[in-house]
This record gives structure tokens, sequence and C-alpha cells, in this order.
């Protein structure tokens, strides 16, 4: 069984995968992208034919070293983000839908989705 | 276990609890991990499970899955298709091509024998990947012209074993014969996706022998399951419609309703006449008898 296929990354997938995140972040804040956020699917385009094991170790590294910020948001309907929050501690069980006026959402892991900004 | 592997079974197991309990249960898991260097790690590959629904994968058999294309096309979207299947567990991909087809051989009748050379080397290259990938599943993805092209290879080189297809802008007449192909739990699973603003199909049809409207109005048949969307001829190429509709087919076999076949209103009824006259086999014919004893009548009067 190959790292890929059984859910293991190599370190050479995590190099590749971190240079070339690394990379799109450097022409990002050269462009001046400070404010723009940026899902998971988003950057393992980026970061192509790696393996998500790879890709999750390069955010990781990416995310110690400070170059990027993890951002949790509350999407209970696709592509609706409701709330975002810092740490998985932060959020709550139950939160108002401002864009439903009057719905209640009973937050589900299912409903989290995970973005990334470059850290100030 | 990998920590995907985790991941994949954490889901598993949150999706029987009570809603109210899985946020919860959630948290408690990630800081009750054994290997806390990973907690970073962990929200993102919990992303990436959610988003594309991979639960069962690590006891799935190798998929090798061949993208065929139509014709008068480099098929960029192959590329496009492999970057989403590459990163995936368990997956090979071979995007397969036979150069630029035009469309006067496209068009030409089958007997002149102008489309058998694509035929030809896509025969020969799923033998060579079968030969080098043994133990794995092949899948082929094919659209519009090679669907006519699998279609062929299916009914005359009946010792390959494909486990699962894609069909979409299919040019494969409605009338085929599928029940000679093994279907089913041991055979080929079929998917055939529908375009219902697709009208290539249905010019093929119009316009040359051996083609037919299934991307425009589907097998109906029980081998094949029909899956129609909203699409004319080459929409099916969008990252999200592979992640939603392909990918779960490729992995493990599910296959994901469309809105779309409910929602669709019924085919246009000239579009339905174009589909089934037999313009090539009875109306061509006679208009070139008729124009002959036309001319003949004519020349008798000179």
């Amino acid at each position: 069984m190959s790292y890929q296929s059984s859910g293991l990354s190599t370190p050479e997938d995590v190099i590749t995968a971190y240079q070339r995140i690394d990379y799109f972040l450097k022409r990002e804040v050269m462009g001046g992208a400070s404010k723009r956020i940026y899902s998971t699917s988003h950057i393992y385009e980026i970061a192509t034919d790696v393996g998500f094991a790879a890709l999750a170790e390069a955010l990781a590294k990416l995310i110690s070293e400070g170059r990027l910020e993890r951002l949790i948001r509350v999407e209970p309907h696709l592509g609706e983000g409701i709330a975002d929050f810092q740490s998985l501690d932060d959020i709550p069980n139950q939160i108002e839908n401002w864009r439903r006026p009057g719905e209640i959402v009973q937050v589900l892991p299912e409903h989290l989705r995970v973005y990334y900004r470059l850290k100030k | 276990m990998s920590l995907i592997q985790d991941i994949q079974a954490l889901k598993a197991e949150i999706s029987g609890l009570p809603e109210v309990e899985r946020l919860g249960y959630f948290k408690c898991w990630i800081k009750g991990y054994p290997d806390q260097s990973k907690k970073e790690e962990i929200l993102t590959l919990w992303d990436i499970v959610n988003q594309y629904g991979l639960v069962d994968y690590p006891n799935q058999a190798r998929q090798i899955v061949i993208l065929l294309h139509g014709i008068r096309t480099e098929a960029t979207w192959q590329s496009l298709i492999a970057q989403e299947l590459r990163g995936l567990p368990n997956i090979e991909v071979f995007p397969i091509g036979y150069g630029w087809f035009d469309a006067v051989r496209f068009w030409s009748p089958k007997f002149l024998g102008l489309r058998k050379f694509p035929e030809q080397k896509i025969t020969r290259e799923i033998r060579n990947i079968r030969s080098d990938h043994q133990g794995g599943d092949i899948v082929v993805v094919a659209h519009s012209f090679s669907t006519y092209l699998i279609g062929q290879i299916l009914a005359e080189h009946t010792d390959i074993r494909i486990r699962k297809l894609i069909l979409c802008g299919s040019i494969i007449p409605t009338e085929y014969r599928w029940d000679r192909v093994k279907t089913g739990k041991d055979g080929i699973a079929i998917v055939n996706d529908v375009g219902t603003r697709d009208l290539w199909p249905v010019m093929a049809r119009i316009g040359s022998w051996g083609y037919g409207p299934s991307g425009t109005f589907g097998f109906k048949t029980s081998q094949i399951r029909d899956r129609y969307f909203n699409y004319s001829h080459s929409d099916f190429f969008s990252p999200d419609h592979v992640r939603k509709y392909w990918i779960p087919f490729i992995v493990d076999g599910r296959i994901v309703d469309s809105k779309w076949d409910v929602d669709r209103a019924s085919s246009s009824a000239v579009l339905g006449f174009l589909a089934h006259v037999p313009f090539v086999k009875i109306v061509i014919p006679l208009v070139a008898i008729g124009a002959w004893l036309l001319a003949r009548f004519l020349l008798s009067l000179i």
C-alpha cells in the first residue's frame, strides 16, 4: 500500500505542498490580498496532487510559523456562513442565523468549514 | 490507523449521535486525541472529509480512472478532473486521447471505417493500463464521441473488464444492447449524466449512422442509471460537479441524485421528433432517390 492510499504523507509531499502554498501566499502578499480568506479546497487546488494528509501537515506548519491563521466558519447551508470563530472551544451549541431571521441553528460538526487567511 | 482514517471513523460515529450531542462529542474527541501534535491538522482533515464525503475508503479497492475526451478538442477538462481525483487516496488517473479527430471523420458513415483508429487506440490503452495495474477496478469517464467509442469497445472486446462507467454528453444510440454487456452487481455499474440542453447528441443522431441521443434523453433502461442536469454538452466539467456527483461514484459506487431529475420539464417536441426520425436511414435516401428520379425524368424530356 502506498503512503497516499493509506492516508499517510511522505516528507517529500509535505515539502512540495508547503512550497506551493508558500509561493502562492507570497504572491498574494505582493498583490495586497491581506484581507482575503481561502477555503481548504481552494488551497488544496493550489497544492495539487499531494494528498490530503500532506496538505494538512503543510497548513499546520504555516500556522505554527505564524504565516497563516485559521478561522472556523459555521455554514449550516452550503456557502452561507453565519459566524466565524478562532477556536473550536468558542463555538456555541446554538447560533441565531442572521441570514434567515428567526432561525436558530443547532451547530453540528458537519456545519464547520475551515478557512485560512494571511496573518498580519 | 492514520489520522485521516481516525477522522473518517469519527464521522461515522458522530452520524449515529443525536444532533444536540454531536458538537460536544466532536470537541471532546479532538481534546482527547492521543497525538496532540496533530491537533491543527484534525480540523483541516475534518473539513476535507466533510467536503469530499469519503467515509469508507480504507476498505476500498484501488480505482484506476481513465478519462476519455470528445472530438475537436484538447480536452483541458481532463487535467481539471485529474487534479480533483489525484488528491484522493487509492485512485490513479489516466487522461487518454486520440489526437485531433475532425468533424469529417466524425460524420462519416461507420462502414467507411474512418472512426476505427480512435477505437483501436483506446482499446490498446485500456489493455495496457489493465496489464500495468493489476488488482484495481477500472473506471472510465467518457464524454461525447468517446461514449460511442466505449460502446463499440464493450460490444466488440468482451474480454475488457470495466467496473464503473460514467457517460456524459453521450451519443450512444438509445437502442444499444446493454443487455449484452454484463452490468449490475458483478458487472459494470453505469451512470449516464444527461444534459437536457445538450443538442449535440441529437445532431449526431440526425447527421450520421451509429449515433444516438442518449446524452439528451437518457437510455431509459434498467441497466443504466440516467441522471439529468440542466446542462449543455460540456457543462459537466466543473470541480463542483466532479466533487458532488463523480467522486462518490468513483470512490464507493454511490450515485448522488440530481435535483433536475425531478424538476426538469418535458423535452421539446421538436427535439424529440428530430431525435427519433430516421434521417440518414430513410429520409436522406428517399430524398436522394427522389432527386435521382427527377433528374432522370428531366433528362428524358431533353
